[in-house]
């Protein structure tokens, strides 16, 4: 059993909402609460929750692009909080983000083919001439051309922006990527061509992804395991099939039975029943979670 | 609201007070003699030295700016040293005058330049648009003061429309007299503000028009004058009520040049008059008079942004 | 096989009944001024919607959804825009109407809600005061009366505490409550068409299933027929009685609700319906349709989806642009081997 790409344990982080006179916070808001999990190579953990749940947030910490509170992020075995920032830098390239807009992740001054090459960090003990090359195969291995690697951002599409992104994110063989929200600004059609491309490389290179969406449908399509997570706390996990087949919380309940079928004798069904929506009585702890029997909206 | 007017006027105290003691350090450096200026050409080094030591030009600088200071907070800003009136009354008598100019100004400025700019909005990027912003950057850049001139000559002495100079009250000439004398002067000042509200109007307004709130209007079935005139133009609201804040700032300073171009006795010609005759005292108070308007017209200026933007209302 | 290119029947699936349909839409076409030139960004689009029917308007970027909506509207920028085709709104032409009288059918015959509503609602007045102006606009309510009519839309549309939250700003509703404003008022006149234009895009998926509730509700109340724009099939699904697709400006498939996901017609739709990942299982392959969307000036004089078609057959699928034909079971398609390839739908 090899070792877990990524261990998380109590991470939490807050932010200050308000402060007195004096500058000292009165009221903070809790991001994420306490969350813990473990990435094993090879497999996809999902994060799945609405608005303010507190997935991107997640995302972020375990990357160490924002500092948490408290709690620790082990990452292939070392402690990632403790880190001085040069050492951090080496351990990035084995693990790498990509974000919801594609276009704003890419300097639109610089061509692909440079913006790709930029990436290769670890490997700046390579001739211009070697460089060159693992652009191009990288961009090849997404889909794109060899004309293409002198075009500007601002000439591809979202989709292949998307690409072009994980080709950077590629360029330094990393073990794990955390994809926040990579296809939710795509067209069904391109995030079909994206989902693919992420899946292939998964099996050729055994990466391990932390998938964060909105979208439970993705989710269940690409996670192993999944989180689902509801103001910032953990409020359900476990593998997926058994998840979406047998959801124990109410709120994974309720965002399940949410999420409109794209069969329309399935969905009439369901929605003539309420079955699902109504029939729960939930803890009272979760009365804040909104569920409630049919009738007054909760947002 | 009342803690929104109260931090903002503490907020002008420390600026009022650096103020001070820079136009005070700054008049301390520029070259002349105030002590010879009042003594006179004919006087001898003796008389201007006992000219000077009477006038307390001679104890070191911050013994000066601070009597200067106490004295201010008393409400007292000195005497003038050449004509020995007190620096207040002075400033009282032509204070009133250079307001009538200003405000005429403004409002010639807003009056013209507020509709070029919703003209120039709403048909963005055609013909119009283009003249507009073309002719608003050359006006920019027409000092007042020429502009003053060139005014004068054509109308005034060319076309003998309007008076060159003087200024009367209206209790002895009538509002048409009073006008007559404002109109030149008021245009010389008001065509630099007039294109910059032009221009902010233009640009806050072709923002505002995009966004989808207005599209929503449009959907509702609005006409054009009630989609710009009531939610176009409030929204742009910040914006042009911020221009008017600056505007006032500049139409005083407009008026320093073009008064004495017109020889109008008011605030500005005594600001040349004074740099001129190096009379410190009326130099302060006419800068410190100056910036308290500036700074009670833009506090006014940030208390009707919660009018236009209710969200601000709530982060006082 | 009979050819529709302009008339011809416009309802899908349903018998020419005796009431007339609400919209009536006829080789609608609409030209967009570019630094290109003039170039055409709907192509002979063809859409009718019955009264109290909910018609779903499919398709992804660059489809041209969104503008042939904003063309009924008639929120088109007339200096940018060039629109031709017919539209008719309960018999009346609307293209050609002078500004005028459409802004006096807007909002009160047909009305639009859209994709961001805390940004489409104005930031300077009340809730309140933005459902009182169209009442005001369009029935010439005084303001005590528009006041309370709108109390009472704020109630219909679920939101608590009515009487109060009427004199709330839109910044302190969060984005279901601002779409259920919208919906307020858009409704407050009672008009015969509702336009959505993505409304529940941008929301989260619970607060999406209740503003998916309350339309069916509010449509069987007031009776309106609603075009529903969206690109995602799961809400078609729970949503539509008829579903229009379009690719690259055009119509290339209008069909009943289950026809469209069990039959497909159009090897679009088949690609769209293989590409929601909700029906598979987890470890296979989506089923991506390669290649990306045309722009406008990219579009094939032909058959503008045929480079990225599985189907295509060359020398029939390259060579002249392709009509709408209407199927033998009313249904509208634009393909040349319509009745030649069978097409999978979803599973059960």
């Amino acid at each position: 059993m090899s070792a877990p790409l990524l261990e998380v344990s109590g991470l939490r982080k807050t932010y200050v909402t308000k402060r007195n006179v004096w500058g000292k916070a009165t009221q903070r808001l809790t991001a994420v609460g306490g969350v813990s999990f473990t990435l094993e190579p090879g497999r996809t953990l999902g994060i799945v929750g609405e608005t303010g749940a507190g997935k991107s947030t997640v995302g972020r910490l375990v990357l160490r692009l924002i500092e948490p509170d408290s709690g620790s992020v082990k990452l292939l075995g070392q402690d990632v909080l403790a880190m001085p920032r040069k050492e951090l830098r080496s351990l990035r390239a084995k693990a790498q983000m990509i974000f919801q807009d594609p276009f704003s992740s890419l300097d639109p001054r610089m061509v692909i083919g440079a913006a790709v090459e930029e990436s290769l960090t670890v490997h700046a003990d390579l001739s211009k001439a070697d460089r060159e090359q693992r652009s191009l195969d990288l961009l090849q291995r997404v889909g794109l051309r060899a004309d293409q690697m002198d075009r500007y951002p601002r000439e591809f599409s979202g989709g292949q922006l998307q690409r072009i992104a994980i080709a950077r994110a590629l360029a330094n063989d990393p073990d794990f990527i955390v994809c926040d929200e990579p296809v939710a600004a795509l067209d069904v059609s391109i995030q079909a061509q994206v989902l693919n491309l992420l899946l292939d490389l998964q099996a050729e290179r055994g990466l391990g992804y932390l998938f964060i969406s909105h979208d439970l449908s993705l989710v269940r399509f690409l996670a192993h395991d999944v989180i689902v997570m509801y103001k910032g706390e953990v409020v359900e996990m476990g593998p997926t099939a058994q998840l979406f087949a047998d959801p124990q919380h109410a709120y994974t309940r309720k965002l399940l039975s949410a999420i409109p079928v794209a069969q329309p004798r399935r969905e009439r069904a369901r929605a003539l029943s309420g079955a699902v929506r109504s029939s729960l009585i939930p803890p009272a702890s979760l009365a804040s979670a909104g569920v409630t029997q049919g009738g007054r909206p909760s947002c | 609201m009342l803690t929104m007017i109260g931090r903002r006027l503490l907020a002008a105290i420390p600026l009022l007070l650096f103020v001070s003691l820079f136009v005070f350090a700054l008049l301390d450096l520029v070259p002349g003699d105030a002590a010879r200026n009042v003594a006179g050409e004919t006087a001898t080094e003796e008389e201007v030295a006992a000219t000077r030591e009477r006038l307390g030009l001679n104890d070191p600088f911050f013994v000066r700016y601070f009597s200067w200071l106490v004295n201010a907070l008393h409400g007292d800003l000195g005497t003038s040293l050449y004509s020995s009136e007190g620096v207040s009354s002075i400033i009282a008598q032509r204070l009133p005058i250079t307001a009538s100019l200003a405000v005429v100004a403004l409002i010639m400025a807003i009056v013209v330049g507020l509709p070029v700019g919703i003209l120039a909005a709403v048909r963005a990027n055609s013909l119009v648009d283009r003249a507009v912003t073309a002719l608003a950057a050359l006006l920019m850049s027409v000092p007042p003061f020429v502009v003053g001139l060139i005014l004068v000559i054509v109308f005034a002495i060319n076309m003998d429309l309007f008076p060159a100079t003087g200024y009367s009250e209206i209790s002895d000439a009538g509002l048409g007299g009073w006008l007559q004398h404002l109109i030149l002067p008021g245009i010389a000042i008001a065509a630099i503000s007039a294109a910059e509200f032009a221009r902010q109007t233009r640009g806050a307004l072709v923002d505002t028009l995009g966004m989808d709130h207005i599209r929503t209007v449009r959907a509702k079935g609005l006409r054009q004058p009630m989609i710009i005139g009531k939610h176009a133009l409030k929204n742009a609201g910040i914006p042009i009520a911020t221009v008017v804040g600056l505007q006032v700032g500049r139409v005083l300073a407009g008026a320093v040049t073009v008064e004495f171009v017109f020889a109008i006795p008011g605030f500005g010609s005594l600001a040349v008059q004074s740099v001129n005759q190096r009379d410190v005292p009326v130099i302060l108070g006419i800068v410190m008079v100056s910036a308290v308007v500036v700074i009670v017209a833009n506090i006014m200026v940030d208390l009707s942004y919660g009018y236009f933007n209710p969200r601000t209302r709530t982060n006082a | 096989m009979q050819q529709a290119t302009s008339g011809g029947p416009a309802g899908t699936g349903t018998s020419p009944s005796a009431e007339a349909n609400v919209l009536e839409v006829r080789d609608l076409s609409v030209e967009f001024y570019t630094d290109n030139g003039w170039v055409r960004v709907v192509d002979g689009v063809n859409l009718a919607v019955a009264p109290g029917q909910t018609m779903g308007l499919v398709g992804e970027s660059g489809s041209g959804k969104t503008v042939t909506s904003l063309a009924v509207m008639g929120l088109l920028d007339r200096r940018m825009s060039r629109v031709s085709g017919s539209i008719e709104l309960l018999g009346r032409e609307l293209v050609g109407m002078d500004e005028g009288s459409l802004a006096d059918i807007r909002g009160s015959e047909m009305a639009m809600i859209f994709q961001e509503p805390r940004r489409s609602l104005d930031p300077a007045f009340t809730v309140g005061d933005q459902i009182a102006e169209v009442l005001r606009r369009h029935e010439g309510l005084n303001r005590r009366d528009a006041r309370k009519r709108a109390a009472e839309m704020l109630d219909v549309v679920g939101i608590t505490n009515a009487s109060e939250r009427v004199k709330a700003y839109p910044h302190e509703f969060s984005g279901g409550m601002c779409q259920r404003v919208m919906l307020a008022i858009a409704l407050a006149c009672k008009p015969k068409l509702l336009i959505a234009d993505e409304p529940t895009t941008a929301l989260d998926v619970t607060v999406q299933a209740e503003m998916l509730r309350l339309m069916n509700e509010l449509q069987s109340d007031f009776g309106v027929s609603i075009l529903f724009i969206t690109h995602d099939l799961g809400v078609v699904a729970e949503m539509c009685d008829l579903v229009t697709v379009m690719y690259a400006g055009q119509v290339v498939e209008a069909s009943p609700l289950y026809d469209l996901y069990e039959r497909p017609a159009h090897p679009y739709t088949e690609g769209l319906l293989a590409a929601v990942p909700d029906a598979e299982a987890h470890g296979g392959r989506l089923l991506a349709i390669p290649g990306t969307v045309p722009a406008p000036w990219q579009w094939p004089t032909s058959c503008h989806f045929h480079p990225r078609c599985t189907y295509k057959v060359a020398g029939r699928c390259d060579v002249a642009p392709v009509p709408l034909d209407v199927t033998g079971d009313g249904r509208l398609v634009r393909c040349v081997r319509h009745d030649e390839i069978a097409l999978k739908g979803v599973k059960q």
